[in-house]
C-alpha cells in the first residue's frame, strides 16, 4: 500500500519555528487590523500578525527576489590629492546582504509558476541578473494547493491548476487536519531537508477516507476554477493578438475604463519591468532600480517629447500583448499565471478575462 | 555559486576630447580608464553604449568612431533632456561611466559585393559613420558607395570634417541636401525622400541603410519601396527609451523585439513581421 507523508496541522507551528532556526522563513501573514495578507518573515508573527494559509496574498511574492527598490551600486566623487585637477570616481557594489537560505512556505501554485517566469527573464540567456540570482538561489519553495478557489482565479484556463505544483520543491494539500505531501522533488537538498526535520514528516498508509478527501478537494477546486473562464490555447491566442493589433477602435473600446494607474502591474507576479535612476547627496550617491509600469505615460516618453505609446489604449494593448503574445513568442509560455490579482485590485473594474475574451471573439 | 557578470555596473572612462558638431550636438571622445579593458575593447559598427554622468543618470548613444580606431570611442550627443544637458556640461578630463558595446550590428558581411546607399538625416549620420569607415577601409569587397545626407540647414550637418575628406578621396559619393535654399548653398535643396526620388538610385544589387528622425525614416522607406528596393535590402537602426540595455527592464520593446538586444539594427523584412509600428 502507498505510504502517505504528511505534516500534522497541530505541529505546523513548531515545524515552522524549528526551520526558522536554520532558514529565513517567509509565509503568508495577515495584518489583523486591515485584513491584508502578504508574504513576510516569520519573525513578525504576533497577536496582530497571524499566519493565513487559506487566502490569496494581496501582493505576489516577486518582491522577495525583485524588490520594489534595489541599489545597483554606490559611487563617490573623490579629489586626487596629488593631482587636484582630476576628480576620480569610486564605485562600490552592494555586498550580498543575506546569504542565509530561504524557505518560502505556503505559496499558491500560481505564484510558483510566477517564479518560473521570473527565472526565464532574469536567469536565462547570456545576460543573467546577479541581483536577482543572489536572492533567488538557495531557496526552498513549499507550496500548498488551493482548497479554496476565488471568483477571480483562472489558472486552469491558461495551463495551470490549483494543485499543479510545477517547480515547487514540496507540494502540500490541506485536508483539514493534516497537510498531505503530494509533491516532493528528488534533489539532494530536499532529501536532506526532509531528513533534518523528519520528526515533523509523519508517515502512514493511505486509507480510503483520506483518499476520498483528497480526490474530493482536487475535483472541487478544479471544477470551480474552470468555470471562472474558458480555456486559452497559447498558439491560437498569439495569432488572434496579431490579427487584432491594428484594430485601434476595438482596443479603444475595451480599454476605455483604464485610468493608467498601474495597480494591476504592481500586484502581477510576472510584471517585472524596471526603471534605473541615480540619487546623489554631496559627493556620494547610488544608482538604483525600481519597479516601473508599461501602462505609465512616462514609461516610453523620450527626451525629445516623442512618445511611441502616447495613448492609454496603446499602453494597455502593449501590456496584454506582452502577456498573451510577445512572451509566448520569446519563451513559449503565456506570461500570466491566472492569479486574478489584477482583477481584484483594479479600481475601475477591468477584468483581463473580459479583455482577452473580447479579442478572441472579435 | 555561479559567477555572473554584472552588466549593470559601468566602467569608468575619461572624456579626452569634445568636438562641437552643431549648435546643439557635441561629440565626445572617451577612453576607458582600465588599460586592460581598453586594450581588449572590441565593437562592431552599429553597436551602442550607455554613458553615465554619475548622480544624473545614464543614456543610450551609438558608438560612432571607426571600429578600426583603438585609441578612443566617440559618441555624439544632442542636448535634449537632463542627461544630455549634463553631458554637454562636461569638460575634457572629466569622468563618465560607460557600458558598451551593447546590441547587434550592421550585417556588413552580407553586404559584400553590393552597392551601398547610405541615407542619413541629421544626427542619424552617427550610427552610419562607423559602418562607412569600415566599408571604405574594405572597399575592394564592396561596389559603389553613396551617401545621401540631409539636414535642416548647412549648420546642422554633423561630421562635416569626414564629409570633406570623403569628397576629396572619392571613396564614397556624397550628396548633401538641406530643407530650404540658403545663400551660398550649392548642393541639393529639399527633403530627404524627395531628393532620393529625384536621384532614382538603382535597386539592383544595392543595399540601403537608413537612419534619421522617425518621420524621415518612414517617408524614405516609402520612396525606397517605390524604387523597388526589397524589404531585405533596406536596413535601419532604431532607438527607444532604454534603461538596462540588456533585455531585462522591458522598456524598449517594439512588439516582441527588444531594440537593445534584438536590435538596434533591423532589416525592413524583420520590422514588417512585428505587429507594432516601429515609427
Amino acid at each position: 500500500m502507498e505510504k502517505l507523508i504528511y505534516i500534522k496541522k497541530e505541529s505546523l507551528k513548531n515545524f515552522l519555528e524549528k526551520i526558522s532556526k536554520d532558514y529565513d522563513v517567509y509565509l503568508p501573514i495577515q495584518n489583523k487590523k486591515n485584513g491584508i495578507i502578504n508574504f513576510d518573515s516569520i519573525n513578525i508573527l504576533n497577536e496582530n500578525y497571524i499566519m493565513n494559509l487559506k487566502e490569496k496574498t494581496r501582493q505576489s511574492l516577486k518582491f522577495l527576489f525583485f524588490p520594489p527598490y534595489e541599489s545597483l551600486f554606490e559611487f563617490e566623487y573623490k579629489k586626487d590629492i596629488k593631482n587636484p585637477e582630476v576628480t576620480e570616481i569610486a564605485l562600490s557594489k552592494p555586498g550580498n546582504s543575506n546569504l542565509r537560505e530561504k524557505v518560502i512556505f505556503g505559496i499558491k501554485p500560481c505564484d510558483v509558476r510566477g517564479i518560473d517566469y521570473l527565472d526565464l527573464v532574469f536567469n536565462s540567456g547570456n545576460n543573467k541578473d546577479p541581483y536577482y540570482l543572489n536572492k533567488r538561489e538557495n531557496t526552498i519553495i513549499i507550496s500548498i494547493g488551493c482548497s479554496i478557489v476565488y471568483p477571480d482565479c483562472f489558472c486552469t484556463s491558461i495551463g495551470g491548476s490549483p494543485f499543479n505544483f510545477g517547480n515547487a520543491n514540496i507540494g502540500l494539500l490541506d485536508i483539514g487536519s493534516d497537510l498531505i505531501v503530494t509533491k516532493l522533488d528528488e534533489s539532494e537538498k530536499i532529501k536532506k531537508f526532509i531528513a533534518d526535520y523528519k520528526d515533523f514528516f509523519e508517515k502512514k498508509d493511505m486509507d480510503d477516507e483520506t483518499e476520498n478527501k483528497i480526490n474530493e478537494i482536487v475535483l472541487q477546486s478544479n471544477k470551480t476554477c474552470s468555470t471562472n473562464w474558458k480555456k486559452i490555447n497559447p498558439e491560437n491566442i498569439t495569432a488572434k493578438m496579431e490579427s487584432t493589433f491594428k484594430e485601434d477602435a476595438l482596443w479603444q473600446e475595451i480599454t476605455k475604463k483604464c485610468i493608467s494607474c498601474a495597480a494591476c502591474t504592481y500586484v502581477c507576479p510576472t510584471c517585472v519591468c524596471f526603471n534605473i535612476a541615480d540619487e546623489q547627496k554631496d559627493k556620494k550617491g547610488e544608482r538604483y532600480r525600481c519597479w516601473d509600469f508599461c501602462t505609465n505615460y512616462y514609461y516610453t516618453l523620450e527626451a525629445s517629447g516623442h512618445n511611441p505609446r502616447e495613448k492609454i489604449y496603446q499602453r494597455y494593448r502593449n501590456k496584454i500583448n506582452c502577456k498573451y503574445n510577445y512572451f509566448i513568442k520569446r519563451n513559449k509560455n503565456l506570461y500570466c499565471v491566472g492569479c486574478g490579482r489584477c482583477i481584484d485590485v483594479c479600481p475601475v473594474g477591468m477584468d483581463i478575462r473580459e479583455i482577452v475574451s473580447s479579442i478572441i471573439s472579435f | 555559486m555561479e559567477i555572473v557578470k554584472n552588466l549593470l555596473i559601468p566602467q569608468i572612462a575619461t572624456v579626452k576630447k569634445i568636438i562641437n558638431e552643431t549648435t546643439n550636438i557635441i561629440s565626445l571622445q572617451i577612453v576607458l580608464d582600465d588599460n586592460e579593458s581598453l586594450k581588449n575593447f572590441k565593437f562592431e559598427p552599429g553597436q551602442f553604449g550607455q554613458i553615465s554622468v554619475f548622480g544624473v543618470g545614464e543614456s543610450t548613444f551609438v558608438i560612432n568612431s571607426s571600429p578600426l580606431v583603438k585609441e578612443y570611442l566617440q559618441f555624439s550627443v544632442m542636448k535634449t533632456g537632463v542627461n544630455t544637458t549634463a553631458i554637454h556640461n562636461l569638460s575634457e578630463g572629466e569622468k563618465v561611466g560607460l557600458r558598451a558595446p551593447l546590441g547587434n550590428w550592421f550585417p556588413y558581411k552580407d553586404m559584400e559585393g553590393r552597392n551601398i546607399l547610405f541615407i542619413a538625416g541629421g544626427i542619424g549620420a552617427a550610427p552610419l559613420r562607423p559602418l562607412i569607415f569600415y566599408i571604405i577601409e574594405n572597399k575592394n569587397k564592396y561596389k559603389n558607395l553613396t551617401l545621401l545626407y540631409a539636414a535642416r540647414t548647412p549648420e546642422d550637418f554633423c561630421f562635416q570634417y569626414d564629409i570633406n575628406k570623403w569628397k576629396n578621396s572619392g571613396d564614397i559619393k556624397v550628396i548633401q541636401t538641406i530643407d530650404n535654399a540658403c545663400y551660398g548653398w550649392q548642393q541639393e535643396v529639399g527633403l530627404c525622400p524627395d531628393i532620393l526620388e529625384k536621384l532614382k538610385p538603382s535597386f539592383e544589387n544595392t543595399v540601403a541603410v537608413v537612419c534619421g528622425p522617425p518621420i524621415m525614416i518612414k517617408y524614405t522607406i516609402e520612396v525606397l519601396k517605390k524604387l523597388k528596393f526589397s524589404d531585405e535590402a533596406i536596413y535601419t537602426t532604431l532607438e527607444r527609451r532604454m534603461k538596462c540595455g540588456i533585455g531585462k527592464c522591458g522598456r524598449c520593446n517594439i512588439g516582441e523585439k527588444f531594440v537593445c538586444t534584438d536590435g538596434p539594427v533591423f532589416s525592413l523584412k524583420e520590422l514588417n513581421k512585428i505587429c507594432e509600428n516601429f515609427i
